[in-house]
């Protein structure tokens, strides 16, 4: 990035910052229940609690941008139950996209904290070099990874005919492993993106600005989603506490900035051409 | 945003980051005259590097019939649309660059390729040249058109082999908001990182060339790697080195200011300028130099190599008065090795090995002749053609 972009977006993000109070809160109240049923975007619990409306804009800071936003708005409904934060993310889509071809992108969500809990030092943007952030991120395709096996070659391209993969077992992604991987860079590096093997369909990232967002090895957070009637459901959920220096560290009974993004797949949303929230309170229930 | 210098364009323009040129800037030269679309290099390459899984329809090297030819599918004629009017005025680039038309919010000007552009490379494209017999007398096709069409210019067609070009301004680098893509400070070979690219595609949609490929099998983009683990032990890389028309040649290329004279690379691209950038008023000051099919109209030419390429179909087509430059031009395809001097010897010219400084090749002018009598009097017997 060059030293004009910077300056542009710093000053920007400085004053994003500062703007974060006016957002309406969210509450988190704490409930009981296991984080099982809480996991379940269809569980009738989740209507009993209160649900805040966030508004969701283009990203339109750091190049490149979102020309066309398709999405206004976000539901958002939280609890704190047995140690874990749930967020319910419900947005109307719709289309359900999820395959991966060359020319198709996924849906997907997130939600964003500031490492040191303080939404005045860091930008929700990506946060700032020095103060970072923490995403948890869901998409579609890996939410059908998990339930349907890993979305590959013959999903995009069902009639697609290939004789065989040299050094490979079998065309199917676990057949294809040790010196075959040689014609797959991107799964012989452990490219986190390249995973054929997901136990979750989220990621935990850390941030330090654009362009700097890293996987995080390791991986607190749990996820699902559904998508009925036009509208994806999805809970995220993360321990108030982990282990990781790199997370945000959550405590009962305080208030912390949060943020959201959304990408829609079908008008070819990816990275940072997505819609963003800033700041916005969320109460965490509980003491 | 930072100005840098394009000598292609003749001018500064417009990049997203400052101009930083690496130590040595890994080049290619292809004699178009020459190739023979035997897809050779297309399939060294695929059996080299893009032989898995994701990577079915990714070609790093493809080779396409020009003007109806494309992979993907209309690849320069979208984005010279796109583009709008380009105007030289001399040597000087007047028009805009893809950094220059970029629309706001975007690093480049550009757009991602369908799904189907991808699925049928090479189908048909030939069909359209010159063997119907529309306009024919007594049955004689005179070559004005093409099988299926009517509005056609006259009969003439190339064979345009491609790779990436290893651009000193990279689109595709300019477009990763990751920063995923790099180009290396000792050769300027343009890579992905494979451990950090997320497959966004914004430089699938940023390179004009089109020559990263979305794989969705590891869901990465992938691009040719111009055989570094070769390069790095001074060797050509393999659609160079296997190309059965030997039409090609790779090594390093100086700035027209430092050329040497006795460099074959910076011979023909700087002091004879038979070699010319494709497309240079896209500005990323591509890496592949061609030499221009000298059968081709002007105008067409001028599109895709710019104002210098009347200079180097005449140039070409007097290479035959000037030793030095048939010289140089017999090395494409006659070593292995990476050169980097050449000298004609009365009838014969040695290529110097860039590594070891040593002799790599020496090719005769004229290759000697042999005839072998009728009858082999050592066996006894005649020699028949019964091959
Ligand atoms: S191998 Fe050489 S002659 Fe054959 S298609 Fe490729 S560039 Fe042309
Ligand atoms: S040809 Fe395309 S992929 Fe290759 S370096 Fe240039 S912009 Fe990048």
């Amino acid at each position: 990035m060059t030293t004009y972009q910077c300056a542009k977006i710093s000053a920007l993000a400085g004053w994003l910052a500062l703007r974060a109070v006016a957002a309406p809160a969210i509450e988190a109240p704490q409930k009981s229940g296991d984080l099982k049923s809480w996991l379940q975007p269809g569980n009738a619990a989740w209507q009993s609690l209160p649900e805040s409306t966030v508004t969701m804009l283009p990203q339109n800071i750091a190049i490149p941008n979102l020309k066309n936003p398709v999405f206004q708005k976000l539901q958002v409904r939280a609890v704190v139950t047995n140690g874990w934060l749930c967020l319910r993310l419900e947005w109307e889509d719709k289309t359900r996209d999820a395959e991966v071809t060359r020319a198709m992108f996924t849906d997907a969500c997130a939600a964003e904290f500031a490492v040191s809990g303080n939404g005045t030092d860091t930008s929700p943007f990506m946060g700032n070099p020095g103060k970072p952030v923490e995403i948890v991120h869901w998409k579609a395709i890996w939410q059908d990874d998990i339930e349907k096996g890993y979305r590959d070659v013959e999903h995009g391209y069902p009639n697609h005919y290939y004789d065989y993969y040299p050094l490979a077992k079998g065309k199917k992604a676990d057949q294809i492993s040790g010196p075959a991987l040689m014609y797959n860079p991107g799964r012989y590096l452990n490219n986190p993106i390249s995973q054929t093997q997901r136990k979750e369909p989220v990621e935990e990232i850390v941030a330090e600005g654009f362009g700097s967002a890293t996987s995080q090895k390791h991986l607190d957070s749990r996820g699902w989603g559904t998508y009925q009637q036009n509208h994806w459901t999805v809970v995220l959920a993360r321990p108030l506490s982990t282990p990781d220096p790199t997370d945000a560290q959550l405590k009962p009974g305080t208030n912390i900035p949060i943020a959201f993004a959304l990408w829609d797949g079908a008008t070819r949303n990816r990275g940072g051409r997505k819609h963003y929230a800033m700041w916005t309170d969320l109460k965490i229930g509980g003491k | 945003m930072p100005k840098v210098f394009n000598w292609q364009i003749g001018r500064e323009m417009d990049y997203p980051y400052d101009g930083a040129r690496p130590d040595h800037q890994f080049a290619y030269i292809f004699d178009l005259n020459k190739c023979i679309a035997c897809q050779t290099c297309t399939i060294a390459c695929k059996t080299t590097w893009t032989a898995g899984k994701g990577q079915e329809t990714m070609l790093w090297n493809n080779v396409e019939s020009k003007p109806y030819g494309y992979f993907p599918l209309g690849w320069d004629v979208r984005i010279l649309d796109m583009l709008g009017a380009q105007s030289w005025d001399g040597l000087k680039y007047t028009g805009k660059t893809l950094f220059e038309a970029a629309e706001a919010g975007e690093a480049v000007l550009g757009y991602l390729p369908d799904d189907l552009d991808y699925a049928n490379p090479n189908v048909g494209e030939d069909d359209c040249f010159g063997s119907e017999l529309k306009g024919a007398v007594n049955g004689v096709a005179d070559g004005s058109g093409g099988a299926y069409f009517d509005t056609v210019h006259h009969s003439w067609m190339f064979y345009l082999p491609r790779i990436c070009n290893h651009c000193t301004y990279p689109a595709c680098l300019a477009s990763c908001s990751r920063k995923s893509i790099y180009k290396r400070k000792m050769d300027g070979i343009v890579l992905i990182d494979q451990s950090r690219c997320r497959g966004y595609r914004d430089c699938v949609k940023g390179c004009p060339y089109k020559r990263p490929f979305y794989n969705p099998h590891t869901r990465t983009s992938e691009k040719c790697i111009a055989c570094y683990p070769f390069v790095e032990q001074g060797q050509q890389p393999q659609c160079v080195t296997m190309c059965i028309g030997k039409i090609r040649l790779a090594g390093y290329l100086s700035l027209p200011e430092k050329a040497n004279k006795n460099h074959p690379m910076d011979y023909l691209i700087h002091d004879q300028q038979v070699a010319l950038p494709l497309y240079p008023q896209f500005g990323l000051e591509p890496n592949v130099y061609y030499i221009p099919p000298v059968h081709v109209p002007p105008q067409f030419l001028t599109q895709m190599f710019g104002p210098r390429v009347h200079k180097a179909v005449e140039t070409y087509r007097n290479a035959h008065k000037d030793p030095k430059l048939l010289a140089a031009m017999m090395l494409f395809g006659s070593t292995e090795r990476i050169l980097k001097e050449f000298r004609v010897e009365k009838n014969e010219v040695v290529g110097i090995d860039m590594m070891n400084g040593g002799e790599a090749v020496r090719v005769p002018f004229t290759e000697p002749t042999v005839v072998r009598p009728f009858r082999d009097e050592k066996v006894g017997a005649f020699r028949h053609n019964i091959s």
